[in-house]
């Protein structure tokens, strides 16, 4: 594989001589030939050579498939098995997403370019970027959040980019000066300083969304120097990011453990245990469209409520936790039935410890019922508009 | 009633569409293009209004899954979807960059009418995001692709509009009588700075190429001292047309515009300076209040400004005209 630069300022793999072998599957979709198993081969085997690339590219290959929605896999390729394993499942999705749900708009693109390879590697990202969204709400938070502290500090001149993407993704490596590239701040040191950080920024690094994350983006570029006065010059995205979401993941976890039950044990160590899925919920569009209906007509019930306004910061933190609870949930519920699910059960201390919930959020414990009563109300309100019954006006 | 399988719902608007093409037709509202203009970029072209002088109203459409609050979003289910409309973006362009051969799809009427809803709320100022598309508007994956993409395919299409003279809108006669004032800049040293078209668009959307009433584009006569340009109250955007000069010799460099304090409120990245070429450029409003500025090109490599020259913005004081978005 080699590389070039795109329009949109990534590098994106291409492939090799001048074979084209998404144009071509594009090309013979168009001419409505049956296609065939020797007709395919090329396809699946490009595209399944891109996804793998992306999926390293944005650190995915060593994270868990359920991170992007594949269900009951723990690594991405079963070893020695090949055309099986999660990867496969993704393959699947992805080409549904790619050449069938967006079959109109490439073969509109033919009509004006000879080649679109490269639309269809960025509708891999746009793919990735979607499920990736859907799927690990807490991790592409922090992401986003890191990425535009990082890019802040760049603007200012406080940042430089060594090498890698400029537009900062994990094969960016950064530095205090432009000159000075070592000493490097190895994963297990940013490890290490990580955990003050998140002390002093959560729940707002995941909790405070739109204008207001602006103000969290801002705190954790003021973060950024301490690496500097650890005394490193240099360090890699990847390096940064990795260890700030597992932290994250750690501490939301240890909420989300208690309410969620279905802990196992796990070998590998890493916080003795760890959540398990056993089914494979496949949410239709249909679900997850109403689930994100519901999650913005609580937001903007709470937008207009009549209250105080720290009362309605309490409320729009803990709604964004209901909201993380039901993505990041698992179980055969849809994520939009999840959410009821939640806000009954915040009543059962056996299955959620209001004082750690309280800790985690900085909402004053004896708040909270009152908190989620008013959530449950809200959010029956939103269901019933759904229905048609009453007008989502009425907040 | 929509059906549930993408490659079926395909048909009928492809079929739709393939058959206008054939036809012949003239572009109509409702219609997906792609333009030859922006066939580096990955979008379509939705038209939504059509007005006299042979104009459409037309926005980028892309299949990035990002709709913020500006966006139309078309999902799978409906004709021409999955795809956003980005109404940010909309601006009246002249039809015959419209080739019937490239016609890509057609929408639904009402995804017409709301993108055109969306205009106009835009125009006036009174779009009210959700708290969903809001946070996609903080996203920086989102910022980077309409800077990328759809900001592109805007200044593309205003670039590849035919030579022909704009001809005026019928509903510019009374009011300001210029939405778009006609101030011509040639300040000396070597960079003429022709603004054409001080007015674009009213807050805060970027509709670009409001008709002059006078089209002629005087370059070459130089104008020593301070030039003014008048912009009407309400616009969003100034658009400067940026000229090199014949004796600047080839070289990469750059475009920026000071402040009265020599702050830079806005740059480009390095370009290729051609003599005698012409760059066109949409400044926010927001960014270039009243006051004194300065426009310059320096090289790439840094050192001494090869031109610079003098500006002053002031809002005008005269009413702007209504422009009507409506069919």
């Amino acid at each position: 594989m080699s590389a070039v630069r795109s329009f949109w300022g990534r590098k994106k793999p291409t492939l090799r001589g001048d074979s084209h072998p998404f144009t071509e599957h594009v090309r013979l979709l168009a001419g409505g030939r049956l296609l065939d198993e020797g007709s395919l081969a090329p396809l699946w085997s490009a595209l399944r050579a891109a996804l793998r690339g992306e999926l390293r590219q944005r650190g995915l290959w060593e994270s868990p498939p359920a991170y992007l929605g594949i269900y009951g896999w723990d690594t991405w390729e079963a070893p020695g098995e090949t055309g099986l394993g999660a990867l496969e499942e993704l393959l699947f999705e992805c080409y549904s997403y790619i050449f069938v749900q967006r079959l109109r708009g490439l073969q509109a693109q033919l009509a004006v370019k000879p080649n679109i390879d490269g639309l269809v590697f960025l509708n891999i990202r746009h793919f990735l970027h979607e499920r990736q969204r859907e799927h690990d709400p807490l991790g592409s938070q922090v992401f986003e959040v890191l990425r535009s502290a990082v890019r802040m500090a760049i603007a200012e001149g406080t940042l430089h980019v060594l090498s890698g993407d400029e537009g900062v993704r994990n094969d960016t490596v950064l530095g205090f000066s432009p000159e000075v590239r070592s000493p490097v701040a190895s994963r297990e040191e940013i490890a290490a300083l990580v955990p003050s950080w998140n002390d002093d920024l959560l729940p707002d690094l995941v909790t405070l969304r739109g204008q207001r994350q602006e103000e969290v983006v801002r705190r954790l570029r003021e973060r950024l120097p301490d690496l500097r006065r650890e005394g490193f010059a240099a360090f890699s995205f990847r390096d940064l990011i990795g260890p700030l979401k597992a932290d994250v993941r750690k501490r939301w976890v240890a909420i989300l453990d208690q309410s969620q039950g279905e802990a196992v044990p796990q070998d590998d160590g890493e916080e003795g245990r760890s959540r398990v899925r056993v089914v494979s919920p496949d949410q239709r569009v249909e679900e997850r469209q109403l689930f994100r209906w519901l999650v913005d007509c609580v937001l903007t019930g709470l937008k207009h409520l009549d209250t105080g306004e720290k009362t309605r910061e309490y409320l729009v933190t803990l709604w964004q936790f209901v909201r993380l609870q039901a993505s990041e949930g698992e179980g055969l519920a849809a994520p939009d039935s999840r959410l009821g699910q939640l806000l009954r059960e915040a009543d059962d201390e056996e299955r959620l410890s209001m004082r750690r919930l309280a800790e985690q959020l900085r909402i004053p414990r004896e708040r909270l019922p009152g908190l989620y009563e008013i959530l449950r109300s809200l959010l029956e309100r939103c269901r019933a508009a759904n229905t048609g019954r009453i007008a989502v006006r009425s907040f | 009633m929509p059906t549930d399988d993408p490659r079926e719902r395909l048909l009928p608007s492809a079929a739709r569409a393939r058959a206008r093409s054939l036809s012949g037709g003239p572009a109509e509202p409702g219609d997906l293009f792609v333009l030859r203009a922006t066939a580096d970029l990955p979008v379509e072209w939705a038209i939504l209004d059509r007005r006299p002088g042979d104009e459409l109203l037309a926005v980028p459409a892309d299949a990035s899954p990002f709709a913020g609050s500006a966006d139309v979003e078309v999902p799978a289910s409906a004709p021409g979807g999955p795809l956003c409309l980005r109404c940010r973006f909309g601006t009246w362009l002249d039809d015959r960059l419209f080739e019937p051969g490239l016609r890509s799809g057609s929408l639904a009427p009402e995804t017409v009418a709301e993108a055109r809803q969306q205009v106009r709320r835009l125009e006036a100022g009174t779009l009210e995001p959700s708290p969903l598309a809001e946070e996609v508007d903080a996203d920086s994956e989102y910022r980077d692709w309409l800077r990328e993409v759809p900001e592109r395919a805007r200044g593309l299409a205003l670039e590849a509009r035919p030579a022909a003279a704009w001809k005026p809108h019928p509903g510019l006669g009374g009011g300001y009588p210029l939405a778009a004032t006609f101030a011509l800049l040639a300040v000396g040293l070597g960079i003429w700075v022709a603004v054409l078209r001080g007015e674009v668009d009213r807050r805060p959307a970027p509709i670009f190429d409001v008709p002059s009433r006078n089209n002629s584009i005087v370059l070459g006569e130089r104008t020593r001292g301070r030039s003014v340009v008048e912009v009407p109250p309400e616009a969003g955007y100034v658009l400067l047309v940026l000229s090199v000069e014949s004796t600047i010799p080839p070289q990469p460099g750059r475009f920026e515009i000071l402040d009265a304090k020599r702050q830079v409120v806005w740059q480009s990245g390095p370009m290729p300076l051609t003599p005698d070429s012409e760059r066109w450029l949409a400044v926010e409003r927001s960014r270039l209040p009243d006051g004194e500025y300065s426009i310059r090109i320096v090289p790439a490599a840094g050192g001494r400004p090869l031109a610079e020259s003098k500006v002053g913005i002031e809002t005008a004081r005269e009413p702007s005209g209504k422009r009507d978005f409506s069919p």
